[in-house]
């Protein structure tokens, strides 16, 4: 097996000298796109702690979780 | 822990629309809203006020939810991150967030942008520095800061002149100057110091 740089990556046209060919580039310098940014700009995206469990629900520690917490002050 | 009998009726304006709810009057106001009002969006980081995941503005003001007792919100108006987006238009704080790549885990987030909000109602121009005294009260464990530093500035800038799109190379060279700022090094967004 050749265990070459050049056969290991699968990055076309790189060059040995450290140069690259602009031209077989597709992906480096192209921002990679952000799925989760609208859900985390809007507060949607769901956090552990936003996750509403219902009854008195206790850690092995014994804390209460904070939804938990809040049903119980009622 | 509270009993029943601590419970007071408190009723407040959050994002336009009242809500009437039963809780002790020392309750935060951000366990409030997240667990009466069902408004997720702030998060309790260190509720100590520290953190300013918990960031809300009431009346205007910007304020950590987690030290503010909800008999201090009674017939408040309160603004939190889940009123910005009309529908699904973001605010122009948020796309300025969406193009920097001032997200990552995204916990800070909203305390970041109600930050940046009460900055930019009260300074619409703010100066790099001014900014980073604006946010000091946020913390980020993720990102560095300097992509939510150029966020707040795009957004400042977008505000001026809210014409060319967010995040183009010379829109952010326009809002950030050419001392001692990040820039981006192309168009499609890719980061490099100045």
């Amino acid at each position: 097996m050749n265990h070459r740089l050049e056969n290991l990556l699968p990055v076309q046209d790189v060059r040995l000298d450290g140069d690259v060919d602009q031209k077989g580039l597709r992906e480096v310098g192209l921002s990679t796109p952000r799925r989760d940014a609208i859900s985390h700009v809007t507060g949607r995206t769901v956090y552990f702690e936003d996750v509403h469990l219902s009854g008195d629900v206790a850690f092995e520690n014994g804390e209460k979780s904070a939804s938990s917490r809040a049903n119980s002050r009622n | 822990m509270a009993s029943k009998s601590s419970l007071q009726h408190f009723s407040f304006l959050v994002n336009g629309a009242r809500y009437d709810v039963l809780a002790p009057p020392l309750m935060s106001l951000g366990e409030v809203l997240r667990e009466k009002c069902g408004l997720r969006g702030l998060k309790h980081g260190c509720q100590q006020g520290g953190c300013g995941a918990c960031s809300v503005q009431v009346e205007g003001q910007l304020v950590p939810a987690c030290l503010l007792p909800v008999a201090r919100a009674n017939d408040k108006s309160i603004e939190t991150i889940e009123g910005l987006a009309q529908g699904e238009k973001l605010h122009p704080i948020q796309e300025a967030f969406v193009s920097c790549y001032a997200t990552q885990c995204g916990f800070c987030t909203a305390g970041m942008i109600m930050a940046t909000k009460a900055l930019l109602e009260s300074n619409p121009s703010p100066t790099r520095e001014e900014v980073l005294v604006a946010l000091s009260g946020n913390v980020c464990r993720c990102t560095g800061y300097l992509p939510i530093v150029d966020a707040v500035l795009v957004a400042a800038r977008n505000a001026r002149s809210p014409e060319p799109a967010v995040g183009t190379s010379s829109r952010l060279h326009e809002a950030f100057g050419d001392a001692g700022s990040t820039t981006f090094s192309n168009q499609s967004g890719g980061r490099a110091e100045a």
